[in-house]
């Protein structure tokens, strides 16, 4: 198998031996070192193999042993090269050929990100497209150290990661740190303040001055809780310690929300046409294949988009898009008010759910519904009850004014 | 006298000539493949006949191969006879191989 491939590109030729003596012409061929093979018979001639070196050497033999030589076949690349010499604009495609493809293979043209859950790929395509890797950058440019660091510097997320070439495509492989469970820290001093507008229902103060009490109305960013706590108060000044207030405070809190429900909807009742449409993307630019006119008057298009590779590593610049046209005939449907009143609760509720947390208690709501020519205006008042407070930690100067007051009427 | 050396003589024609050179291999039991130009002689199944260290061929036929060798002539019979190899040390032959003879 190997060897006959050796011979192909070697070059050897098929020769018809005649004469008297044969095995004479053989034996004086093969001790000047002539490697012959594949020797047949066919009928009073023999037919033998050998390479184009050979052959030039076997003219001598033939002379002394009387013999006579034909070429039957002259087979391999020497020959094939021989034919084909004249052709320029062949040789030229062939060079062409593979000078594209190392050139083209020294470029990155795939980004594979493996192992993330909580970073979004998007997100870190999008900071490695700024840092400067993006698709089509030559392979030579790129430090996978320097990647690697990049990375970790940018993402406190990222614990380990390798990044690898092979081929066209670059692989980053990482792993993400353990999520860090939110630990306040109770050192630094801080005070409460209101998270929300309500009313105050109750308050339980574990550390801090309370500067609120229950039914207290409070609004948004109100001070609750303040971390400064006065030790002592007389002639000689005020002696204050700050704090990590620490309190429960539990007040009522109203939502409004209004939201329109259509009442008329449309069903897709497709046709069973479907039209399709194949184009070649390469880089940003995208070639589409045919023209095709879509006829339809309503339809779906759907886009589906494809890299082509050769090799499971050799990704190529190129993406095929398919694009599907399916037709399909709009049917308008009008709702019931019931119906669109079922809608509308629901989609409140979710609403609501997004704004409140989730350790919040529905004390009442109330849904009141205005229909109107096609709309179904829902509007709703939710009363809850929820933790309002908030910490915001109380910054250096202000701890250090404070002292400054305490100084001053010291020295009064 | 007469009578010793006819003794002598007739042992000589019973047990081949042995060289000196033949005696000190097997003495020292070196490979006489080397030493003294043996051929050797390989099959698989009765397809492929490999002979090394042979000196030349006789006669080539489909049916008929005598290849010489320093241990006389050795004759192949079969059918189908083709030489797949001929270099200046071996010799490769392929076809049904049905009689291998040494002609001293």
């Amino acid at each position: 198998m190997f060897l006959s491939i050796w011979n192909y590109l070697r070059g050897y030729v098929t020769i018809e031996v005649s004469g008297f003596s044969v095995e004479r012409f053989m034996n004086l061929a093969s001790h000047k070192g002539i490697y012959l093979w594949d020797i047949k018979k066919y009928k009073s001639k023999i037919q033998m193999k050998v390479s184009i070196k050979g052959f030039k050497l076997l003219k001598n033999c033939a002379s002394k042993t009387k013999c006579k030589i034909k070429i039957v076949e002259k087979r391999g690349c020497p020959f094939f090269i021989h034919k084909y010499r004249k052709r320029k604009v062949m040789a030229s495609g062939v060079l062409i050929f593979f000078g594209l493809l190392y050139f083209l293979s020294s470029f990155i043209w795939l980004i594979e990100v493996k192992g993330n859950e909580r970073i979004d790929s998007q997100d870190l395509m999008k900071a490695l497209n700024d840092y400067g890797l993006k698709i089509g950058i030559l392979k030579m440019k790129v430090d996978i150290d320097e990647v690697e660091g990049f990375l970790r510097d940018s993402f406190p997320d990222i614990a380990w990661t390798a990044v690898e070439i092979k081929g066209t495509k670059l692989t980053i492989e990482l792993t993400e740190t353990v999520e860090k469970p939110l630990i306040v820290d109770r050192s630094t001093p801080c005070n409460l303040i209101a998270q929300k507008t309500g009313l105050i229902v109750s308050i339980t103060t574990r550390s801090g001055t309370p500067k609120v009490k229950a039914n207290d109305v409070v609004k948004k960013g109100d001070l609750l809780v303040s971390g400064e706590i006065i030790l002592k108060e007389d002639e000689e000044g005020v002696e204050k310690k700050y704090v990590h207030a620490d309190a429960d405070i539990i007040a009522k809190t109203r939502y409004e929300l209004t939201y329109d429900q259509d009442l008329y909807y449309i069903e897709k009742q497709y046709t069973n046409n479907i039209k399709k449409q194949y184009a070649i993307k390469f880089l940003d630019k995208e070639f589409k294949l045919y023209k095709k006119d879509i006829s339809y008057k309503y339809y779906d298009k759907i886009i589906d988009s494809k890299q082509l590779s050769l090799t499971k590593y050799f990704a190529l610049p190129l993406y095929k898009v398919t694009y599907e046209y399916r037709e399909y005939n709009p049917i308008k449907h009008k709702r019931t008010i019931e119906e669109a009143k079922k809608i509308a609760e629901e989609e409140i509720k979710k609403k609501l759910l997004e704004d409140i947390s989730n350790r919040a208690e529905v004390l009442n709501s109330e849904i009141k519904y205005y229909p109107k020519e096609d709309i179904l205006r829902a509007k709703a008042v939710f009363t809850t009850l929820e933790h309002i407070e908030e910490a915001k930690a109380i910054s250096r100067e202000e701890i250090d004014n404070g002292t400054d007051r305490k100084d001053t009427t010291d020295t009064n | 006298m007469k009578k010793k050396r006819t003794k002598k003589q007739k042992k000589e024609e019973l047990v081949q000539p042995v060289s000196f050179k033949e005696k000190v291999t097997n003495m020292l039991e070196l490979p006489k493949e080397v030493i003294l130009n043996f051929p050797v002689i390989s099959m698989v199944g009765n397809e492929e006949l490999h002979i090394e260290n042979y000196k030349g061929i006789l006669e080539y036929d489909t049916e008929r191969i005598r290849i010489y060798t320093s241990n006389g002539i050795i004759r192949i019979e079969g059918r189908a006879l083709s030489l797949k190899t001929m270099t200046m040390e071996e010799i490769l032959i392929k076809g049904v191989i049905m009689k291998i003879e040494f002609l001293l």
